[in-house]
């Protein structure tokens, strides 16, 4: 790789840097591992310069780094530490909200996310803020197109029930909950 | 069709995401059922929404500890700065280190100017991430007041001795008549406006002070989005009740409780001809 290529590279990996936390709090749910994960895959993506196809998204090729390296060994290690297997779908990190939320000021529908599972804020995000069509974020997460397409569906839902629930449905909620007839 | 495969489809719709033929099928659905399409006028709102998420993430400094470690590694002056080195110890490659060096030059560069610019900070760096945030101008309103509050002489722009031309104006912007809210029954005497501009849309701040005490506003946006009642959040200790009708966002920001804010909601609404 020539100098000048390689600086290039690098200063388009700064300008990347905020965009890759918020990617890495939207699969970690802490920004201090996001930042664990962020230095781990900018490290990655220097030694591996050279498999980087120029002309293709640079953003797109850091997160399929970042993903790998979280569910490969940042994530493992923590699941290995706890209960073993787990499907990632499952996978809700209890803590996100009041994580993020310790660090960062959380929108309604910021708090509504982080309450969902890993894989479902992930996708989200790549889809809905950074605007990857369903198959760029299928390559990301290494995913069938259709895999994408049901954990975007279940999340979209997920989110769309708490943001419009009316207060009818509230107070039926709360009656089904308390025993009482609705 | 399985109502949840239906949804599922639904939502690939909404995001263009869907090939031609269960497209039409999810059309001919949409057109006959009222509730399916409130179904998608909701996920088109959320998709709105949602490009902010986690925006707040974007607006954080990257952290100077990165940069500090990787600059010293660079220079390999290591032994100076042992403690950040054992912070960041992976981080032994040169490359890397000039990476998070530039990192860190960047975000102090980013950093020191927006503890002076304010408000500007945040547009620059939005600007720069990735798209504007779409949905919370809830927190701009926040973020605006906690500035403005601090402000003696420059409280508003217009002061409260022109009201009727502050009513007229701020009238006109937001095409909604209404007469400056009269909240002295809660110890609240108006101070003058500003025009704001949140998502490249006018917003009327009304701001008030109390007898003792830091500074109240009432903000008021044009909505695209349907009626929702009145709801209290907090942004750190600035407090804030939000609600939406007839085609306007109303937000009241202040340092008063959250049961004092409602009141003050409620008491303000019926000054405004929607």
């Amino acid at each position: 790789m020539g100098e000048a290529e390689e600086a290039a590279f690098r200063s388009e990996l700064v300008a990347l840097l905020p965009r890759l936390r918020r990617f890495g709090c939207s699969l970690t749910g802490t920004l201090e591992l996001a930042d664990e994960l962020v230095q781990a895959a900018c490290e990655r993506a220097l030694q591996r310069f050279h498999q980087w196809a120029p002309g293709s998204r640079l953003d797109s090729w850091l997160y399929t780094i970042m993903h790998s390296i979280w569910c490969n060994e940042i994530r493992s290690r923590r699941v290995r530490q706890g209960s073993g297997r787990v499907d990632p779908d499952q996978l809700v990190d209890d803590g996100a909200e009041s994580q993020l939320g310790a660090r960062v000021m959380l929108s309604k529908i910021d708090r509504i996310v982080a309450r969902l599972p890993e894989e479902q804020r992930a996708v989200l995000l790549l889809v809905c803020a950074e605007g990857h069509s369903y198959k760029e974020a299928a390559a990301v997460l290494e995913v069938p197109i259709g895999t994408v397409m049901s954990r975007l569906a279940r999340a979209r839902l997920a989110v769309s029930e708490e943001l419009h629930r009316r207060p009818a449905d509230t107070a039926r909620r709360a009656a089904q909950v308390s025993g009482g007839s609705a | 069709m399985d109502p949840s495969k239906q949804r599922e489809d639904l939502v690939a719709y909404v995001d263009g995401e869907l090939p031609a033929a269960e497209a039409r099928e999810i059309e001919t659905w949409l057109a006959g059922d009222a509730e399916a399409r409130e179904r998608r006028r909701h996920l088109q709102e959320d998709a709105l929404a949602l490009r902010g998420l986690f925006g707040a993430v974007l607006r954080e400094p990257v952290p100077a500890a990165l940069g500090a470690a990787l600059g010293a590694a660079r220079a390999g002056s290591a032994r100076a700065s042992g403690t950040m080195i054992e912070v960041f110890r992976r981080s032994r490659s040169r490359a890397i280190g000039t990476l998070l060096a530039a990192a860190a030059i960047a975000c102090l560069i980013i950093g020191g100017a927006g503890g002076f610019l304010g408000g500007r900070y945040e547009a620059r760096r939005e600007g720069a991430a990735v798209q504007p945030l779409a949905a919370n101008w809830i927190m701009q309103v926040a973020q605006y007041h906690r500035v403005y509050a601090r402000e003696k002489r420059h409280l508003v722009e217009v002061s409260a001795d022109e009201t009727p031309h502050i009513e007229s104006w701020l009238g006109k912007r937001l095409e909604l008549p209404f007469k400056v809210p009269d909240l002295s029954t809660f110890g609240l005497t108006f101070q003058g406006a500003r025009m704001l501009v949140i998502n490249g849309e006018p917003v009327a701040q009304l701001v008030y002070l109390p007898a003792d005490g830091r500074a109240l506003a009432l903000c008021v946006i044009h909505s695209r989005r349907e009626d929702e009642p009145l709801t209290a959040t907090q942004q750190d200790d600035l407090n804030l009740v939000d609600w939406r009708v007839k085609g306007y966002g109303f937000v009241v920001v202040g340092w008063e409780n959250p049961t004092e804010l409602r009141a003050i909601a409620e008491a303000s609404e019926k000054s405004f001809s929607l």
